[in-house]
């Protein structure tokens, strides 16, 4: 990864978005977590890692503080896939959901899931994550 | 009367009936046949514990009530073949001889979360980049007087100053692992003449580039690895490979009835390139995998992930040798690559399990029948270990539903 990350950030453009992302509370699988934030960079993004474990609190601060236009979430787990749901919630609580879009993913993660817990957006890896999140922003794809 | 016919003596009847008709079914699948209907072998951990009323502390902390959940649960499911015990981690065990690797129900995660292996970060790795001589030199060895003694709490590597704590975690190790392992006879003898129930693997393989990931340079660290010392990579898979070859072989059935479980972990696309898979990955696996089979053991990969890159290499291997589980490989590509040699198994969500409706359960359990399963050799299970999140109504459908559809 840390070989990889040069060649895939430096592009010295203005970044086209912000994105927070990070592994859902519960859950340290951040292998594909990371994949994705460096897709992400790599497309202009400016990207900032929660890391894993993230607790729906940390995630609802860092929206608030940082201010950014979308909000992705990785699980890994079945058991851990519930807490998508709960930031979500706790995105709504804060009065906080409208000001973001929120990403979710991670292998056992589907689209129907993600339409049952109110997420923007649900992508299959990290590729297509990239374009889901052009449009989210409403940047030209790649 | 031989020890195995008064064995059989004290079998009740129903239950050595149900075995005999069981082992058939699952036996008949795992070597490509077509039984009375399609076998079913769920992979359940931390499910079982839900089943039981008890908590993942509970099952985590007393193997005996693990075992008892298990017993249980394949009873009132009506399943084929279980695990002995899939939630492995027994905290006697790890508090012995202080293991850190493990977050333990109760202890270090709530008591309602299975246990889990912690991978250091990199810089913290369990075996150091500078340390690959001395793997490759004596991988038995540098397991033993060095891996161990980084990986416990009480385990003073040799040289160091003697610790009471490091003879007693000699000590209490050895009569945990004693008293565990030993149970596991019993507690198969009972999944067989107590509640008819086949015990589906016995044994465990590892291929060498997933255990230099898994438990000793991580993930990151192998990563690191494949571009800046291959030589050594190389090296050391093939040094591991007796070891691996020989910790298989040794829990594997005597009878070579059931198969050996092979936990394919991360050397599938995108953890490990094609290349790397060509290079390292199967050429210290594949001998490994045929000197078994000379020897009459059977391999279930346990493919986590996706391996759709490489059914071809697996199709390579002697007809029967495998049993290939899947996850998110395509279960119907799989099929059409490597069912005319090999038994097929899983491919049923497991958020589908969690999260899914009776009605997609039973589309989904349709499809793969018509798909994979018409001619036999297929064996029911979720895609990947089934734990507490998964609905027992959902657990009751998958079963009812394959009971009634797969009848041959
Ligand atoms: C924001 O928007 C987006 C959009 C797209 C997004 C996205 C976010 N996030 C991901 N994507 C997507 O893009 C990525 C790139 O294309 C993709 O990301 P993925 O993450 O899917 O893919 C990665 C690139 C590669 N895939 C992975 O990295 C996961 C690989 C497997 C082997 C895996 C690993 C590596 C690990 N594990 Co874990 N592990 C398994 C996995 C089995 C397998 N082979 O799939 C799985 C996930 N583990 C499992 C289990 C049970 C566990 N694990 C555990 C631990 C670990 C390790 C620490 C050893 C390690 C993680 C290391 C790390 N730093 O990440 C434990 C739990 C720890 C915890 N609390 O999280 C433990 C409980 C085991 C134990 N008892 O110790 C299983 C889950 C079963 C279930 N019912 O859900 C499992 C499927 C294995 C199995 N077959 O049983 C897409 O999903």
């Amino acid at each position: 990864m840390a070989v990889l990350k040069p060649l895939l950030t430096e592009t010295g453009a203005e970044p086209i978005g912000k994105l927070v992302i990070g592994t859902v509370k519960g859950d340290l699988h951040d292998i594909g977590k990371n994949l994705v934030a460096m897709m992400m960079e790599g497309a202009g993004f400016q990207v900032v890692d929660l890391g894993l474990d993230t607790q729906p609190e940390k995630f609802v601060n860092a929206v608030r503080e940082l201010n950014p236009d979308l909000l992705g979430m990785s699980a890994l787990l079945t058991t851990t896939m519930p807490a998508m749901g709960d930031t979500i919630n706790a995105l709504i609580e804060a009065g906080l959901r409208d000001r973001v879009k929120v990403m979710v993913g991670g292998a056992p993660v589907t689209q129907g899931f993600c339409d049952e817990i109110g997420a923007d957006a649900y992508s299959p890896d990290a590729a297509s994550a990239v374009d889901t999140a052009l449009e989210l922003v409403g940047a030209p794809k790649k | 009367m031989t020890p195995r016919e008064s064995q059989s003596a004290i079998m009740t009847r129903s239950a050595a009936e149900r075995y005999a008709e069981r082992h058939r079914r699952y036996t008949t699948a795992l070597r490509n046949g077509k039984p009375d209907r399609v076998p079913i072998r769920p992979f359940v951990a931390e499910f079982t514990a839900r089943h039981a009323g008890v908590t993942c502390q509970q099952v985590t902390h007393d193997y005996r009530l693990a075992f008892e959940a298990v017993r249980r649960t394949a009873m009132d499911y009506d399943w084929d073949a279980v695990v002995s015990n899939m939630v492995y981690c027994w905290t006697g065990l790890t508090e012995a001889i202080g293991l850190k690797y493990y977050g333990v129900p109760g202890l270090h995660v709530p008591k309602d979360v299975g246990f889990q292996y912690r991978e250091p970060p990199e810089e913290e790795a369990w075996m150091p980049p500078e340390d690959y001589d001395a793997l490759i030199g004596d991988p038995t060895g540098y397991l033993l007087n060095v891996w161990l003694p980084r990986v416990s709490r009480d385990v003073v590597a040799p040289g160091a100053p003697n610790t009471a704590r490091n003879n007693l975690s000699f000590l209490s190790g050895g009569m945990a692992m004693m008293s565990y392992f030993n149970a596991f006879g019993e507690q198969n003898r009972r999944l067989r003449e107590e509640c008819g129930v086949v015990p589906a693997i016995a044994g465990i393989l590892k291929a060498p580039l997933d255990i230099l990931a898994d438990k000793l340079r991580g993930y990151l660290g192998l990563c690191s690895d494949l571009f800046e010392r291959r030589d050594k990579v190389r090296a050391a898979c093939e040094a591991l490979m007796p070891h691996l070859f020989h910790v298989a072989l040794s829990g594997a059935d005597p009878n070579r009835e059931v198969p050996i479980g092979f936990w394919m972990h991360r050397s599938c696309v995108p953890l490990v390139s094609p290349d790397d898979f060509n290079e390292f990955f199967w050429p210290t696996l594949k001998p490994i995998v045929l000197e078994l089979w000379r020897l009459g053991h059977q391999v279930l990969f346990y493919a986590e992930g996706n391996w759709d890159a490489h059914l071809e290499t697996f199709a390579q291997l002697p007809e029967g040798s495998i049993v290939f589980h899947v996850d998110r490989t395509d279960i119907f590509r799989a099929h059409r690559v490597l069912g005319h040699k090999f038994c097929l198994s899983g491919g049923v969500p497991n958020a589908l399990l969690s999260y899914g409706r009776p009605e997609q359960i039973r589309a989904r359990i349709r499809q793969i029948i018509d798909g994979v399963a018409r001619d036999g050799g297929y064996i029911m299970d979720a895609s990947a270990i089934i734990m507490n999140d998964a609905k027992p109504d959902n657990m009751r459908v998958l079963t009812d539903f394959t009971h009634e559809y797969g009848v041959y």
